[in-house]
């Protein structure tokens, strides 16, 4: 009798070197199947590379998704925070006929500009979550195999010396089918990674000058803060500035006098004259103090969202050339090192939530 | 530098001096021109205004009401500063667009395919539990010569029954 030489691990074998070809929406029409070994090379030119394959692992790719999330986060965040910052300019700008307009209207310029960035950047959220959808694939799948393999293999028990025949069958179907797909998700990842990676450079670079823009015309802001808050209180401070003026002249007259002569009388007219002013300085604490205040404040607003824009500027950088990393990674199977692109979303939600915190 | 503030004696020099800085802001914001250069004039005009306010005379009694109108033209600078700033993004919309759109499309075409690998599988692993079980029938075929032939073919019937069964139960 002859006997031929085990069908269905060919069938299986045959099935893997089909999964192996396949890319994803491959229009390529199915192959003519065979049984016999001869006409079959390629299932043992797979063989051949099984070692390489064995190897083939998708890449953690959770830090890169989640520090995308972070930089969207922030750009989000930065067009409130920028927003809300400008509108510091209200009340110097509404001391000139139609500035409040020309204020609300420049704002609204810029937000419809920044629209485009955060839209560019839910593309890189969906861009990185598929990304990671493709590398966790091939584990879900073969969850599913498993507990399918475990329902046939349950029904084969009652096959005595042939069910166990098949038993062995399912579970190579699905350890093969599991490394194919293992294959097919890092062809997958190499293909789309390369393919986006050009765009991904270019939203780098395109961020990082909005982010710098941004930063320059806070900065600036912040340089003329006293000035653009006066308001109302121009009187007060010239009065205050008077006063200061007359304190430290007073101040030096007492350092040239009190070596003198007459520096009882000096000590006595720098004394009740600082008191007047020290009085006359207190009272206008009540008038002037919310104008000192609400500089402290804003300054200390302006400064933190410069930091962040400063954190998300950064952030994106090292979130370009991480991709440029996973690129090489998927080239030569070696885990992409993320430690840097995990600080920089640590220090933008750092600063996100500084923000918050301050808000409160 | 518009104005020499050494030169600045009584209050018609400084008051021309501001409708000088101020005629130049105007024409500055009203000026288009390239946003690298009408931000480094509205710096210097900016800068220029903060001077004023700094240097002019404080115990002059018409200072104050000078200064609020520097401030009111800084103010109003700084409003252009943003158009700038506006005009700079807007610079890179367009290819901002296009790239986002290219992003898009591909992240569309990956995520049907991950769509397609968790489904595909669950069908493809049936399918080829069923030819497992059809090998098993081959197998038994070839060992036809036994006594217990016709308990292994109904045997390897049900079995083939089964995962019909079973795969359409999934399918469904």
């Amino acid at each position: 009798m002859e006997r031929r030489p085990l069908p269905y691990l060919m069938r299986l074998l045959d099935a893997i070197t089909r999964f192996q070809t396949d890319t994803p929406n491959s229009k390529r029409p199915p192959t003519p199947r065979s049984s016999s070994l001869c006409v079959r090379p390629r299932a043992f030119a797979w063989l051949l590379t099984l070692p390489v394959w064995i190897g083939c692992r998708t890449p953690d790719l959770q830090p890169f998704q989640e520090s995308t999330a972070r930089i969207h986060e922030s750009v989000v965040t930065a067009q409130d925070r920028f927003t809300e910052d400008l509108n510091l300019l209200n009340q110097s700008v509404s001391a000139t006929p139609g500035g409040t307009k020309r204020l609300r209207d420049a704002l609204a310029g810029f937000t419809d500009q920044w629209e485009a960035r955060t839209a560019a950047c839910q593309a890189l959220v969906d861009y990185a979550d598929t990304l990671a959808a493709i590398a966790a694939a091939p584990a879900k799948a073969r969850q599913n195999s498993e507990a399918l393999a475990g329902s046939l293999k349950s029904m084969s028990k009652a096959f005595g010396f042939y069910g166990s025949a098949l038993q062995g069958a399912t579970d190579l179907t699905v350890e093969l089918e599991s490394l194919a797909n293992q294959i097919r998700a890092t062809r997958a990842l190499r293909k789309l990674v390369l393919q986006v990676d050009p765009a991904l450079q270019q939203v780098g670079l395109v961020l990082n000058r909005d982010f710098e823009s941004a930063i320059e015309t806070l900065r600036r802001l912040d340089a003329d803060l006293e000035i653009l808050l006066r308001g109302d209180h121009g009187t007060r401070l010239d009065v205050r500035q008077i006063l200061e003026q007359n304190l430290k002249t007073n101040l030096v007259i007492l350092r040239r006098e009190v070596t003198g002569t007459n520096w009882v009388r000096a000590i006595k007219e720098f004394t009740s004259e600082s008191v007047v002013i020290g009085k006359y300085l207190e009272e206008d604490d009540r008038w002037t103090g919310s104008y000192f205040r609400s500089v402290k404040d804003s300054r200390a607003r302006l400064r933190a969202d410069i930091e962040l824009l400063g954190a998300a500027r950064k952030g994106v950088a090292t979130w370009a050339r991480a991709h440029l990393k996973l690129v090489k990674a998927l080239e030569t199977g070696v885990q992409p090192d993320w430690s840097q692109l995990k600080r920089s979303a640590e220090n933008i939600d750092k600063a996100i939530k500084q923000l918050a915190r301050d808000a409160h | 530098m518009l104005t020499k503030f050494d030169g600045l004696k009584n209050q018609d020099d400084w008051a021309n001096a501001l409708t000088t800085l101020v005629n130049a802001a105007r024409t500055a914001l009203a000026t288009p021109s390239e946003g690298g250069l009408t931000r480094r004039k509205i710096d210097d005009l900016r800068e220029e205004l903060a001077r004023f306010i700094e240097l002019s005379p404080v115990r002059e009694p018409w200072s104050t009401a000078l200064d609020d109108q520097a401030a009111a033209a800084l103010g109003i600078l700084h409003v252009g500063l943003l158009t700038a700033t506006t005009h700079d993004l807007e610079s890179r919309t367009i290819e901002l667009q296009r790239i986002t759109k290219t992003i898009r499309g591909l992240v569309e075409s990956n995520q049907e395919w991950v769509d397609t690998l968790r489904h595909e599988r669950l069908g493809t692993l049936l399918k080829e539990l069923a030819n497992t079980a059809k090998a098993a029938k081959d197998l038994q075929l070839a060992l036809q010569q036994g006594p217990e032939h016709a308990k292994l073919t109904t045997s390897t019937i049900a079995l083939l029954r089964a995962v019909d069964e079973f795969r359409e139960s999934v399918t469904d």
